[in-house]
């Protein structure tokens, strides 16, 4: 089945994937974010919270956001935005 | 805020979303024609290196070779921030066509999560207010996050959106600072400089406001405009970090950055302060000078302090047409010569 995901901590482009069934949320992100710890990001499908055990579904948008992003002093030319 | 009104405002940023497609293709545009001028001046450097051989200039051919090595490091940049732009066309494909009930939705879900979403309909703008931010300690106050919806079809050439501290509490030491990565109402991205530009062109209007509210409640030591260390009073050397009284400070006004005795200069030109970073050595008499007294020399591009240059020509290149012209004079005279020999 195919999800848009959306990873924000990295280029947060949005790419539909393919997923196997039955996965949840809490396998999803172990997939997508290896030794990435779950309580430093904001999970949500469909805009909306979910457990862990949340099973995807067909269509959903996965948008994984994290909680701390380090900010800078200079607005450089934005090539960090072209090197995606 | 009403249904109703959250549908009008859909409804206008969905236009404004469409307008900033159009503009996608017009920066496109832009791009491409700075990348064939950056051919155009590779062509220009050729020729003049194959000139400057012909003539065994081998100084002049060498700084030939500079200005193609500084257009080719160049390059490189032009073509990502082009192939930026149209890898963000396959982006259909990827559902980021955003219709205006997926915008109503966004906002919805802005609404429930931030406190007071608000739009000012002479502005254009729609902000909310995050809650207080304490940083190490540091109370700086809840922040409104203020995206202007006619910025948003500009996106490639203005920042859109301001973050305002509601109950400012800026550094001692620069009052435009009111959060370690904000100066002058402007949030210095970083690391979530993709992710937002990404969420607005998308949409995405629940992400963008919540990476805007986790880069203001996150600290980089790293790279603030003010340390929290030195919120409260004190000043450190911009370039080389060391902690400096306001007595021992030197202010660059090109920059707009203090700096220690070590790392400031003086231009020699203008007697302007000016750090080492604004200004650079005239190659021929090396004494400093800052970046505006340093001018090019029309004949070769390569910059001098104005006292080294004549008529916008430095003194190499004059000398190089002070001899062509001397070889012009001298080869006419010879075939005068020879003439006159042959009539008589």
């Amino acid at each position: 089945m195919r999800i848009l995901f959306i990873n924000n901590s990295g280029c947060g482009y949005a790419d539909m994937i393919e997923i196997a069934e039955n996965t949840n949320i809490e396998q999803f992100f172990k997939i997508k974010m290896p030794n990435q710890n779950e309580a430093d990001y904001l999970i949500r499908v469909n805009r909306q919270p979910v457990s862990k055990d949340y099973i995807i579904q067909d269509g959903d948008r996965i948008t994984f956001t994290p909680n701390k992003i380090e900010g800078a002093k200079n607005n450089e030319p934005n090539i960090a935005f072209a090197m995606q | 805020m009403e249904t109703k009104s959250l549908l009008k405002i859909s409804f206008l940023i969905s236009q404004k979303l469409a307008m900033l497609e159009k503009n996608r293709s017009v920066e496109l545009l832009e791009r491409l024609t700075k990348l064939a001028e950056q051919f155009r001046e590779l062509t220009v450097e050729a020729r003049r290196i194959a000139l400057a051989l012909k003539r065994n200039w081998l100084f002049a051919a060498k700084r030939c070779q500079e200005n193609l090595i500084r257009i080719l490091n160049d390059i490189p940049f032009e073509v990502e921030s082009i192939k930026q732009l149209t890898d963000k066309n396959s982006d259909e494909e990827a559902g980021n066509i955003i219709n205006v009930s997926q915008i109503f939705e966004e906002l919805k879900q802005v609404q429930l999560e931030f406190d007071g979403l608000e739009f000012n309909k002479e502005r254009k703008t729609l902000s909310v207010t995050t809650k207080s931010i304490v940083l190490e300690d540091t109370e700086l106050g809840p922040f409104q996050i203020e995206l202007h919806l006619n910025k948003l079809s500009k996106l490639y050439k203005e920042n859109p959106y301001f973050c305002i501290a509601a109950e400012p509490n800026p550094a001692v030491n620069n009052s435009d600072v009111t959060h370690p990565h904000v100066s002058g109402n402007t949030l210095c991205e970083g690391d979530g400089s993709v992710p937002i530009n990404a969420a607005l062109e998308q949409g995405r209007f629940y992400d963008f406001f919540s990476i805007v509210n986790n880069i203001l409640n996150t600290y980089s030591p790293d790279s603030p405009y003010v340390s929290l260390d030195n919120w409260l009073g004190g000043a450190e050397c911009y370039d080389c970090g060391t902690g400096i009284s306001d007595d021992d400070s030197y202010y660059c006004g090109f920059c707009d950055r203090v700096f220690c005795e070590n790392c400031s200069s003086y231009c020699r030109s203008c007697d302007e302060s000016c750090c080492l970073g604004c200004g650079g050595s005239c190659p021929s008499c090396q004494e400093f000078v800052c970046h505006n007294c340093l001018k090019k020399s029309v004949e070769c591009d390569e910059t001098f302090c104005q006292l080294c240059m004549k008529d916008n020509i430095c003194e190499n290149c004059k000398e190089q047409i002070e001899t062509e012209e001397l070889e012009n004079t001298q080869n006419e005279t010879d075939k005068q010569q020879d003439n006159f020999k042959m009539a008589g």
